[in-house]
């Protein structure tokens, strides 16, 4: 008898928590008119103000709208900024918004939202917009924006995620919660929030562009990419980012999958410790220019190519991808010369070889690029010791107190301007933790940075992008190696897929073939 | 019987207290910063520094710790640094999905493995026990990964029976409730076969026979209950262990369950996220081990004496004696 | 002993075998024995002579597949317990024939009441009704000397002596006509010992159960047994009334051995009288007798050829080459 009990309150246990756990009940897949989108991590915010990493921008860049908005060519148009004018010397922006936009909440965007919106971006990322020392509103339908001074590509800086309007008064009433409850102005409204689980969209039926064809959008969070996958090929999900290389053949040889593919904004790149460690010691690469020169000519980077990255993207022989503004297309960057490589071992005075530790996080993104070097300069007599680090670890070691000699990482282009990696990554006034962190300091190198963001000169931007090219190349303080694809598995019959080179989506064209 | 249990709850206190500590100062001590794994490796400075300040980061260790549990004895858990909502809360939407794996699981373990050892046993040297063992050593090498991916692949997308990623509704929890079960089910087997076996060569079970009762009788009135024993403690084990265990199911599975969060957790160093989980999971594992215990009581008599007071186990000793 | 004795068991050329992976055991080799109703017969024996298998395989509970009757024939009244189905011996078993363990602290088992486990045998064989299994269920136990209020209790709430009380209450719920109890006091200490064989005895006379009482102890034999069959190596090689055994003057060296090896409580002695050498390896089959290599008295032919039964006086025999010529007298 007592057993019997025993078995009935153990069902019930059973049932009950099966009941609650099961909320929501929600079929995944291709319902209506719906995509279900996975993401292999959780993004953190939906605060656009805030948010700093790839998967946090997808749901953010659907929730909100950017000042500006880049076109799939590089191409600027405006977005929610109609129209704008600059002055003489360029360091003044003068901006007209535009009217007639409500947020989700209901209320209307006024120029108040956009000028406490952009205050908020200049503060939050002063690496990137620092150049910005005041918003304020001219009028009801402008506001202008001073300038340090004349700082050319920030009109690409406006269209990026961060550079997105929010409602000020859901902002400033809850500063905290608003990463989640946004409050936006873009296609899609912000529903729910499952915690771990998924993130569910809905359209917004008052989008000042126009109709938006899906009617619900879900980000449904699946860590493991043999699932994502495996569920992208049942139907359950309908589209994944960050597909790996190995998947490539599966998902082109799939018809119900089509995979969109456009080459990144991030340049994996051999970096060296061009300075000290943080107890002051200087890194054996730093003021040693032939043997940085050593390692750089001992690497073919077509082999590395093919190690790394089963040959899906070109290798780079410029420190940029090839779609920056400017970009030297003629450029001879290919240093690769053992016999010379072997001479400035020598020169550097390690003709007997060398052993040296090489630092990555534990990610295949880092490790095979890592160890594909590894293999290149063993020609040379180069042993690399490759120690993987967690990612926490990583950081603190490498990034933030350059306890390194030499790593895996990567220069990110977030727009069409060599400024975009260049500054943060070459320029010596931003030595510091995880911004110049191979402490490359060199005024040749600074002058053609600074240059390039203060000129209106077409030519003479050109003029400091291969600049910076042929200084890069000639004192090796990095060796790019190529930029990763950026790739979109999607089901074959949505149309409007993009996927841009920093993985920024826009959900607002996509639909589904047979939908009316 | 009350007080034994009063006893043991309060026992449980300084445990986990001392758990909470040892994690605390694991999680604090190794190198990363919350802050820059949360948001984003090239984050702005400031904004790093502010949520620094906002988590408490940059005061002395101890104090942080003092302040933590200060909140923790009032109820108040804390919220993660990863994902804003209350620690407790996370761990309530969380907690069911877990449960229902682990409890599924290991029950299922239980109503199959429980049966199969016991016929290996009853029948040692036959077909069924050869079976039974070889099954349970091929359960016990096939990795959780493994065997949830292939179930995956061929479940999910070749025949299209059940969907690929649980947690939605209750026919996601299938099959993750089975790739559980297949390793849980070799060890149950396995216990069972032990236990049944020696009880079986039991003078009690002899004599049993001598009194002519009907074989399956003699099994499941003498041999099944004293086998019980070790059965219900891998059980109850189990699924206490399993509260934190199923990581590896969860991630295949893409199901926001407890082992989920506390990976998630760890890896950017949110600490009262990981605290407190790990101090749910313990005060849990803790507690299936009293269940344990009292079901001990009920199934084997012999410890029900060891839980009775002094006074009762003198009075009881002295009527023993002839 | 009675003239009009009814012979209740027969066992003729009893052979059981255990087959392990590594050995087959000769256990019982050509036992004879017969028992009639109402007596106490005592089997006799050292350790391994065969005495417990001889008893198992009365009541067909030798191990499943390792234990086989390889020859033999075991009568039981009007039953044929070789040739008996499972259902037949189930029937039996508890009810015609019971058993009483040796070792009172592992033959209950620690889960059930005491009174669950008395109740379970008369369950088995027909008493279905909750008042009639109680009312008898507190019948054995006051007829053991056991308060009827601690059919409640667990058997590990009891002392050893109590336990093998318990285990007689078991064996006697059904009334059987034989009882097999198998070295009943070993493990006990000798006053419990004694308490335990006065209670075998007068529940014997009051419910006339014959009895065979396998044990070591010669001491407890004159106590309890009407008659004794000695035990070597698996067969009987002398049998007779107690007195015969005791008093008379011709026996199996076995036998003689035996006597001998017994502390004399009147005399002083340095050292005891063990009889020399050990049993013979269960695993090889012996050509001549078994007991040559011991045998302060054994010939070529006793190492040669098996002994045949002799009859010395009426019921009194002995399996000996020493006898050979005697019986031709």
């Amino acid at each position: 008898m007592k057993r019997k009990i025993c078995f009935l309150l153990c069902l019930a246990m059973l049932l009950s928590t099966a009941l609650t756990a099961c909320g929501g009940g929600d079929e995944g897949g291709s319902a209506a008119n719906e995509v279900v989108f996975a993401v292999p991590s959780e993004p953190t915010t939906m605060d656009a103000l805030t948010a700093g990493e790839r998967i946090t921008y997808l749901p953010v860049h659907a929730i909100h709208d950017t000042l500006l908005y880049e076109n799939a060519d590089g191409t600027l148009s405006g977005n929610l900024v109609e129209s704008w004018e600059m002055n003489d010397d360029g360091t003044e922006y003068t901006m007209k918004i535009r009217e007639g936009v409500k947020f989700h909440g209901g209320q209307d965007m006024t120029v108040d939202d956009v000028v406490f919106s952009l205050q908020k971006t200049v503060e939050n990322f002063s690496g990137q917009y620092g150049v910005i020392t005041s918003v304020e509103a001219v009028d009801d339908t402008h506001f202008k924006f001073t300038m340090e001074y004349a700082f050319s590509p920030i009109l690409n800086l406006l269209a990026l995620t961060n550079a997105s309007v929010v409602c000020k008064e859901t902002y400033e009433a809850d500063p905290e919660g608003y990463g989640r409850k946004p409050n936006g102005t873009g296609p899609f409204k912000f529903v729910e929030w499952v915690s771990g689980d998924r993130i569910v969209l809905e359209r917004n039926e008052n989008w000042w562009k126009g109709e938006v064809p899906l009617e619900k959008l879900t980000f449904r969070i699946i860590a493991e990419e043999a699932t994502e996958l495996i569920a992208l090929e049942a139907g359950d999900v309908d589209a994944y980012i960050q597909v790996s290389e190995t998947n490539r053949s599966t998902i082109e040889s799939n018809p119900d999958l089509k995979m969109y593919s456009t080459p990144g904004g991030q340049v994996y790149t051999l970096a060296f410790n061009n300075g000290t460690y943080s107890n002051g010691e200087e890194s054996i690469f730093a003021n040693n220019k032939a043997l940085r020169q050593a390692i750089c000519y001992s690497i073919n980077k077509e082999d590395v190519v093919a190690l790394a990255i089963d040959n899906s993207a070109p290798p780079l022989y410029t420190p940029f991808p090839n779609f920056i503004a400017n970009y030297p297309a003629d450029f001879d960057g290919n240093v690769y010369n053992l016999d010379e490589a072997k001479a400035k071992l020598a020169e550097a005075g390690y003709a007997d070889g060398l052993t040296v530790t090489i630092k990555t996080t534990t990610q295949s993104g880092y490790t095979k690029p890592a160890e594909a070097v590894m293999g290149q300069v063993q020609n040379i007599g180069v042993t690399m010791e490759l120690e993987q680090l967690e990612r926490g670890t990583y950081l603190q070691e490498v990034y933030n107190n350059f306890d390194y000699d030499c790593t895996i990482w990567a220069v990110s282009c977030d727009y069409p301007n060599m400024d975009s990696g260049a500054y943060r990554r070459f320029y010596s006034g931003n030595i510091g933790p995880a911004n110049n962190y191979m402490q490359i300091n060199d005024p040749e190198l600074d002058d053609a940075i600074m240059t390039n963001r203060t000129t209106t000169d077409a030519a003479e931007q050109a003029e400091c992008v291969l600049r910076v090219c042929e200084i890069i190349r000639d004192e090796s303080y990095c060796l790019p190696l190529y930029a990763a694809m950026t790739n979109l598995a999607a089901n074959a019959d949505l149309e409007g897929v993009n996927v841009n080179y920093g993985s920024v989506v826009d959900f607002s064209t996509w639909s589904w073939a047979d939908a009316e | 019987m009350l007080r034994y249990i009063v006893k043991r709850l309060l026992m449980m206190i300084p445990i986990i207290l001392a758990i909470s500590f040892i994690i605390f100062s694991i999680i604090s001590l190794t190198p990363g910063d919350p802050a820059q794994l949360i948001l984003g490796a090239d984050a702005d400075p400031a904004l790093l520094e502010a949520k620094r300040e906002e988590w408490g980061l940059n005061d002395n260790f101890l104090v942080r710790y003092v302040k933590y549990i200060g909140g923790v004895i009032t109820g108040d858990f804390g919220e993660s640094y990863r994902t804003g909502n209350s620690v407790l809360g996370e761990i309530a939407s969380r907690l069911p999905k877990t449960m229902v794996i682990a409890l599924g699981g290991i029950g299922l373990s239980v109503l199959v493995g429980v049966p199969l050892g016991l016929i290996s046993a009853v029948k040692q040297y036959s077909f069924i026990d050869y079976f039974a063992r070889v099954l349970a050593m091929l359960l016990t090498a096939i990795p959780a990964f493994w065997l949830g991916l292939m179930s995956l692949l061929y479940v999910c997308l070749k025949w299209r029976l059940l969907p690929a990623t649980g947690g939605e509704s209750w026919d996601g929890f299938i099959l993750p409730i089975l790739v559980l079960a297949a390793s849980a089910t070799a060890t149950q087997t396995r216990t069972t076969r032990s236990a049944v076996l020696e009880s079986i060569r039991q003078d009690y079970v002899k004599m049993a026979r001598a009194k002519g009762v009907k074989e399956s009788r003699v099994i499941f009135r003498h041999v099944l209950r004293n086998s019980m024993l070790p059965v219900i403690t891998i059980a109850g084990m189990n699924i206490g262990v399993q509260m934190g265990g199923t990581v590896v199911i969860e991630n295949v599975f893409a199901i926001a369950g407890m082992g989920n969060f506390l990976v998630n957790s760890v890896r950017v160093k949110d600490a009262p996220a990981v605290v407190g989980t790990l101090m749910v999971v313990a005060a849990f594992i803790a507690i299936m081990n009293l269940v344990v215990d009292l079901i001990y009581t009920v199934v084997d008599p012999r410890l029900k004496t060891q839980y009775a007071t002094a006074k009762k186990r003198v009075k009881r000793q002295l009527r023993t004696t002839t | 002993m009675s003239e009009n004795r009814e012979k209740l068991l027969e066992i003729r050329d009893l052979s059981v075998t255990y087959l392990t992976d590594d050995a087959t055991l000769y256990a019982v080799n050509g036992l004879d024995l017969d028992l009639y109703r109402g007596e106490t017969l005592g089997l006799v024996g050292e350790t391994g002579a065969g005495k417990t298998t001889t008893a198992t395989a009365i009541m067909r509970l030798l191990p499943d597949r390792v234990g086989k009757i390889t020859s033999g024939t075991i009568q039981f009244d009007d039953v044929d317990i070789t040739a008996a189905s499972d259902a037949e011996m189930r029937a039996i078993r508890g009810r015609r024939i019971s058993m009483i363990f040796q070792d009172p602290m592992t033959c209950l088992n620690p889960v059930l009441t005491v009174g669950d486990q008395i109740s379970e045998v008369l369950e088995t064989h027909g008493i279905r009704d909750k008042h009639e299994l109680e009312s008898r269920v507190d019948e054995m136990l006051s007829l053991v000397g056991i308060p009827p209020e601690r059919k409640k209790d667990y058997p590990h709430q009891f002392s050893g002596g109590m336990k093998q009380r318990v285990g007689i209450a078991i064996a006697l719920a059904c009334e059987p006509e034989l009882i097999l109890a198998d070295e009943p006091t070993t493990a006990l200490d000798v006053t419990i010992q004694a308490q335990v064989l006065a209670l075998m005895k007068e529940l014997r006379e009051k419910l006339n159960t014959a009895m065979l009482l396998i044990t070591h102890d010669l001491g407890v034999v004159a106590e309890v047994c009407d008659s004794v069959a000695i035990m070597y190596a698996g067969e009987v090689i002398e049998y007779g009334s107690v007195e015969q055994i005791f008093y008379n003057e011709d026996h199996h060296p076995y036998t003689k051995g035996l006597f001998g090896s017994i502390p004399s409580m009147s005399e002083g002695q340095r050292r005891l009288h063990p009889i020399d050498g050990l049993m013979p390896d269960p695993s090889i089959q012996i050509e001549g007798c078994a007991f040559a290599d011991r045998c302060p008295h054994a010939t070529d032919l006793c190492r040669a050829e098996k002994p045949v039964t002799h009859t010395l006086e009426e019921g009194h025999i002995v399996k000996c080459h020493l006898f050979d010529k005697k019986e031709v007298e």
